[in-house]
């Protein structure tokens, strides 16, 4: 996340000249729709893809996340289209008992310099990610061993069995080659050293300021590789990248997060798929005016989603749950999720409804509340869609710009916020992800999230029982339980869930593009269009 | 000046510099303690942290050390020049700005040749044809560069010569001198408007000033030809307070080209002052900032000799020797 109040107005006068651009281009932009089609399996010699994410280091332990995305670097497990689990460096996996998993490694699989990988690698690169200087550890906390019973045979035995551990393994571990690492202990990662991987796509080149240079793989155990060369060029902010993108420098853009801006200053197509990035309103559970459950409910009944994802162009779905449900997908069919979310509580857009239950709190003509928002992203958009909704039910709601650091500060510092406005991001697509970092007594210490101050026993309880079970039937009752118990304290409104969009040039598609590609190399799939 | 007076000039220049370092390095590291945010917070993001991570990292870069303990670590290391490294990127400070500084080196530079040429050039044109249409007009375009943010005349230089006309790229530094060349004129256009603008005005009011003394009607009326009147007499005269301002431009536009370098997505000084800012990566911001001070500094003490060159009251003044 990146503030920049240069971008910003860079982008109010890109804004102006788009309008100009719409008017005068002789090509008109072609539906979106397009950019997902079915392509062709022709080899594409060259992309070139701009980021405006920063990429300061190849160590997985920093950025495994941006590297991944791009195909160079692979776990033991992968997550499948519909989000299952599937085989990747592991062949199979088997667990003796709940907390113990025995990866059967696949044989034949080499890094980029043609060594074997064996497990030997794999217990080094996952030691490696749980030590403490690693910005990943926290997912390893429950590892009690991680050892090896043959080349090919890696066991971890964890504490206690753990649900979301599959999850955190296809995610945060990446398997790098153990020679290499100890070769360059304090240098691996960074320029000119690199790292070996065995993904698809080789790292032939790493600069921190402009970007990566990748090639297609020859030996990838996973088959041939249609993109030969891959490009990712680094961008200060969107409006550089969409400029970038109109004037024909890069073919595809990654994680457009304000998409109506980009489309309109580059003509791009998106391809958008549901993201796990959830937009909320808080109210803090012990602050005055907020403290209030008909304050809350009134809060609730007041925001209509159709003007807040309006606000953010469309892209995004509305929800009303604190799981999402492409996450809740995890622990049932689509009808027993359905069914989970239309049987709880709910606040659907109603003035009549809010005002009645503002009447029913000590405000029963609304207040003056401030709230603080960045200029990052939809953020500004978003919370003016949330300020012009309140004012119909008497709420004020002053918006107070701050830096991105004070905002942070404010979200994870000292419990002093009242109503605020805030888009998490979680990687992990296990249902535990947004409720263990939004919620309860470990998120209220200083670096937590739990900015609405939440914290009733048997939330605690809740969440410990969430995790501690691997049977989905039980964790879809103790998730069913604990969105009853926030549907009726409401200390999060749930807004939408914002969709990951890529823009890509019309010459090429991404077929069957979802949230689950997102998480895996998703470079690899770009096709050229028919 | 003897050689015993360029001594004693430079001598004191050096210990302003060092001077300047260390209020500058002190201010910066203050203001940093004094901002919101924690450099955890940035590192770890959205992810959930443990204690023995936290502990890790709160020693890892003294956040639990006292203020002046904490300020005192790193100034005994910089006076070593070790910097330290990077907290984002964990490179040597000195090899990121390494990285960083000839783009920015090579951005000013051409944006400041962009500027003296033009701004010398329309300025004297100007004056010469005072009150006529092409003074208008060069001084009328000035008022307009001046009221316009780089910024903004970069992304209208992108969307004219970079959009529309696709002449040059409109983003990234380039690789070799001429890769460098052709990446970088519309940034460095964009940012030698303004510039350019304060020294036409101040070149013009400078001629205009001499054009009107004694002693150049003087040498007209002995018969001299324009251009040795121009040259010898005018702009000898004229281009003293044009040389003194030239020290600041040259400091502007390699140490202030931070909108232009976002506009732009140049990796130079500035973006990485930006980014390092926005991480509280604290060894980086302090690295950058002594860089632009040395630059500073650098750039007035050339504008000084520069002076000295070409203005002997100064060269020959009470305190040259």
């Amino acid at each position: 996340m990146k503030p920049r109040r240069a971008a910003t107005l860079a982008a109010a006068t890109v804004a102006l000249l788009s309008m100009g651009l719409a008017a005068c281009s002789a090509t008109s932009t072609p539906p979106s729709a397009l950019a997902n089609a079915p392509g062709t399996n022709a080899v594409i010699p060259q992309l070139t893809i701009g980021d405006d994410a920063a990429i300061p280091t190849l160590n997985p332990d920093k950025t495994a996340d941006t590297v991944g995305a791009y195909g160079a670097l692979e776990s033991l497990i992968k997550f499948g289209p519909t989000g299952q689990i599937e085989p990747a460096l592991a062949a199979s996996v088997t667990q003796p008992n709940p907390a113990t998993y025995v990866y059967h490694l696949r044989q034949g699989v080499t890094f980029w310099d043609g060594d074997p990988m064996t497990s030997a690698d794999v217990v080094n690169a996952l030691n490696y990610e749980r030590e403490p200087g690693s910005e990943i550890s926290s997912h390893f906390t429950g590892v009690k061993s991680v050892t090896t019973d043959g080349p090919y045979t890696v066991t971890v035995t964890l504490d206690q069995p753990n649900a979301t551990w599959e999850s955190q393994v296809a995610t945060f571990v990446v398997i790098f080659e153990k020679k290499f690492q100890q070769e360059h202990p304090a240098t691996m990662g960074q320029p000119g050293v690199l790292i070996q991987g065995t993904g698809p796509l080789v790292i032939d080149s790493f600069d921190p300021t402009t970007g990566l240079q990748l090639s297609a793989n020859p030996h990838w155990w996973g088959g041939q590789v249609l993109v030969k060369h891959v490009m990712v060029k680094l961008f200060s902010s969107e409006t550089d990248e969409a400029l970038a993108f109109r004037a024909g420098e890069i073919d595809a853009a990654h994680d457009v997060l304000n998409p109506r801006s980009f489309v309109s200053a580059s003509g791009a197509n998106l391809v958008s798929t549901p993201a796990f990035s959830e937009g909320y309103f808080g109210m803090n559970y012990e602050i005055a005016p907020w403290n209030n459950i008909h304050v809350r409910r009134a809060v609730a009944y007041a925001l209509n989603r159709s003007d807040i994802i309006a606000a953010l162009g469309n892209k995004a779905e509305p929800v009303t749950t604190l799981i999402p449900p492409n996450q809740l997908t995890q622990l049932g069919s689509q009808a027993q999720i359905s069914a989970l979310v239309n049987s709880l509580p709910s606040y659907p857009y109603s003035i009549a409804k809010a005002k009645a239950e503002l009447a029913q709190s000590p405000y029963p003509h609304g207040f003056t509340a401030t709230a603080i928002t960045i200029d990052f992203g939809a953020y500004t958009p978003i919370n003016e869609a949330i300020a012009a909704d309140l004012a119909k039910i008497g709420i004020t709601l002053k918006l107070k710009l701050v830096s991105f650091n004070q905002y942070i500060d404010n979200l994870t510092g000292p419990r002093t916020l009242g109503g605020t406005y805030l888009t998490f991001n979680v990687i992990s697509p296990d249902p535990s992800s947004f409720p263990s970092a939004l919620l309860g007594a470990s998120n209220l210490a200083a670096g937590g999230w739990n900015y609405a101050n939440y914290n009733p026993a048997a939330m605690n309880t809740l969440l410990a029982e969430g995790t501690a079970t691997l049977d989905t039937g039980k964790r879809l009752a103790i998730y069913t339980q604990m969105l009853k118990m926030l549907a009726n304290d409401e200390p999060y409104v749930p807004l939408f869930i914002q969709d990951y969009n890529i823009a890509l040039s019309s010459k090429y598609t991404l077929p069957g593009y979802t949230v689950w590609d997102e998480l895996g190399a998703w470079v690899i799939d770009i096709r050229q269009a028919r | 000046m003897t050689a015993r007076g360029w001594a004693f000039f430079l001598a004191r220049r050096l210990a302003v510099l060092a001077l300047l370092l260390v209020v500058v390095s002190f201010a910066v590291f203050s203001l940093l303690y004094l901002s919101p945010g924690s450099v955890i917070d940035t590192l770890l993001g959205t992810n959930p942290r443990t204690p023995a991570e936290l502990s890790y990292l709160t020693s890892e870069y003294h956040l639990n050390q006292p203020f002046l303990t904490q300020y005192w670590i790193w100034a005994s290391q910089a006076v070593r020049l070790h910097f330290g490294n990077s907290i984002q990127t964990s490179l040597p400070v000195t090899s990121e700005i390494r990285q960083r500084l000839p783009v920015s080196l090579f951005l000013g530079v051409y944006a400041y040749i962009l500027t003296v040429l033009l701004g010398v050039g329309l300025g004297i044109a100007a004056a010469l044809r005072r009150q006529r249409l092409a003074d208008r007009g060069i001084v009328g375009a000035a008022i307009v560069a001046l009221s316009t943010p780089a910024f903004v005349s970069g992304v209208f230089l992108i969307y004219l010569l970079g959009i529309q006309v696709r002449l040059f790229p409109v983003a990234g530094p380039g690789t070799g001198f001429f890769g460098e060349l052709w990446h970088l004129t519309l940034p460095a256009v964009a940012l030698a408007l303004t510039a350019t603008a304060y020294l036409v005005k101040h070149t013009r009011a400078a001629v205009i000033g001499v054009l009107d003394q004694d002693y150049v009607t003087f040498a007209r009326a002995r018969g001299l030809t324009a251009s040795r009147v121009l040259t010898g007499y005018i702009l000898r005269n004229a281009l003293i307070p044009v040389v003194t301002m030239s020290g600041l431009i040259l400091s502007y536009v390699i140490t202030g080209a931070v909108l232009v370098e976002d506009t732009f997505s140049l990796p130079g000084i500035g973006q990485l002052l930006v980014q390092s800012a926005t991480a509280k990566d604290l060894p980086l911001i302090q690295g950058v900032a002594m860089v632009i001070a040395v630059v500073i500094v650098l750039a007035n003490l050339l504008a000084d000799v520069a002076l000295m060159a070409v203005d002997p009251r100064i060269r020959l003044g009470r305190g040259s020797r």
